[in-house]
């Protein structure tokens, strides 16, 4: 019964599992299980995208919800690993204005820095992603070079120049 | 089995406490005064960075620290997470808290993991499971435990005992203190329509050592325990009716979601103090 509830509450497509529910389990509390659980995944990649949530506004989890249905991360990283994959596909989309991509793969790069032993990355931006920016709005340019390592559980995120 | 739990009794008395979240890193300083102790969610701190670990020393020698876990999936019928199990007693072999806590309820099964706490069917079955992961877990942890109760998407029909008969048992055959979330308790009962008082006074008063209380959110006619917002009025009124019945240890603020600044929290953190104290002073 576990397996089978477990299976419910993470699918992808919701109409798929109402017909394989286990027993005793109403349709109407699975829907409500999964849509607790995808919003607590977009509170924690909100907190750890914070520049990125804040720019893109309402949009932020109208797009987050769309990549939750399709995506689902183990473990105790899990959190880590969406805000990392997230950042991802946000880039990807041919409407992401290139600063919000910026940010998100400068947030990224930290839960990256988190989740890996071994690390060695080099980012160039060419945004000051720290100020402040909105979907329509870009921030000041400002060109930078950065680098993050870490190896053996040490290590640090560094501005080359710029 | 049923036991005495009389050495929940000698547990320290810990005060108000809040959750720590990172954000509020310097604000617990900042307000040492109001912060009797801290409660930390432990896998934030499973496989620490230099600085993380440093960050948790610091924090340990400035408040009590209770490690709060999430995901030892405690009612698993398929057994626990070992290695979850093992990093968990590896961070409470370095803070020594007095007490350490879990949920009543599953994250794992069937090689999924759900990533978020799902109610158990309240049967005798279920009891087994429990019985047989607490004791695996006591093997490797050896400090005392205390269990929450969660708030209940998703209820079981065929269900063989009632909550506070489930809650009791749980405790009461583990010889664990319980950890009671008051606002999961109202939570539940506004779904569930029932009454709360008449589960908590169905309760073991001697076990409650902890409480957790917080603010949700409406979803339709549903409330949810998001602890996106403040305490509303009527989890405070059970809280201070938790507070008259049992000879609770430690009361806890969380708040998760639309952090607010710090000073909002220790507001919070004062009504309760104010809450416990007059309660003291009645009896």
């Amino acid at each position: 019964m576990q397996a089978a509830l477990a299976r419910a509450l993470v699918a992808s497509d919701a109409a798929k599992t109402d017909d394989s529910l286990p027993p005793g389990i109403s349709a109407e509390d699975i829907r409500q299980g999964r849509r607790t659980l995808r919003r607590k995944r977009l509170s924690y990649t909100r907190s750890l995208l914070p520049r990125t949530a804040a720019a893109l506004g309402d949009r932020f989890a109208e797009c987050f919800l769309g990549f939750a249905d399709e995506h689902h991360y183990s473990g105790f990283r899990a959190p880590l690993l969406d805000a990392v994959a997230f950042s991802r596909r946000l880039c990807e989309q041919p409407d992401t204005p290139p600063w919000i991509c910026e940010s998100a793969r400068w947030e990224a790069l930290f839960c990256r820095w988190t989740l890996a032993p071994n690390l060695l990355a080099v980012l160039h931006l060419k945004y000051d992603v720290n100020s402040a920016m909105t979907l329509e709005s870009a921030p000041p340019k400002r060109q930078s070079w950065w680098i993050a390592w870490r190896v053996l559980g040490r290590g640090a995120v560094r501005r080359l120049g710029g | 089995m049923v036991s005495s739990g009389r050495h929940l009794e000698a547990l320290p008395k810990l005060g108000v406490g809040l959750g720590y979240r990172e954000r509020y890193r310097s604000d617990v300083y900042r307000f040492r005064s109001a912060i009797d102790f801290l409660e930390i969610v432990a896998d934030h701190f499973f496989d620490p960075s230099p600085a993380k670990l440093q960050e948790l020393d610091v924090l340990r020698n400035h408040f009590p620290l209770i490690p709060h876990a999430l995901a030892l999936s405690l009612g698993s019928a398929e057994g626990l997470d070992t290695d979850y199990l093992k990093r968990l007693a590896t961070l409470i072999e370095r803070i020594h808290p007095p007490f350490w806590s879990e949920h009543i309820a599953f994250t794992k099964a069937g090689g999924v993991d759900i990533g978020h706490l799902t109610p158990l069917p309240k049967t005798r079955e279920t009891l087994a499971v429990l019985r047989e992961n607490i004791r695996r877990a006591r093997d490797v942890i050896d400090r005392p435990l205390i269990l929450e109760n969660i708030s209940e998407t998703i209820r079981f029909s065929g269900e063989q005992l009632d909550d506070a008969t489930f809650l009791g048992e749980v405790a009461e055959q583990n010889d664990c203190g319980l950890l009671l979330d008051v606002t999961n308790l109202y939570t539940n009962s506004v779904n569930h329509r029932f009454d709360p008082l008449r589960v908590l006074w169905k309760l073991p008063a001697e076990r409650i050592v902890q409480l957790h209380f917080a603010g949700g959110h409406w979803e339709g006619d549903r409330l949810i325990d998001s602890h996106s917002d403040s305490t509303p009025e009527e989890v405070w009124q059970l809280l201070e009716e938790v507070l008259k019945f049992a000879p609770v240890k430690a009361v806890l603020l969380e708040r998760d979601e639309h952090l607010p600044p710090a000073a909002e929290l220790v507001a919070e953190l004062d009504r309760g103090r104010r809450c416990w104290s007059s309660v003291s002073d009645e009896s």
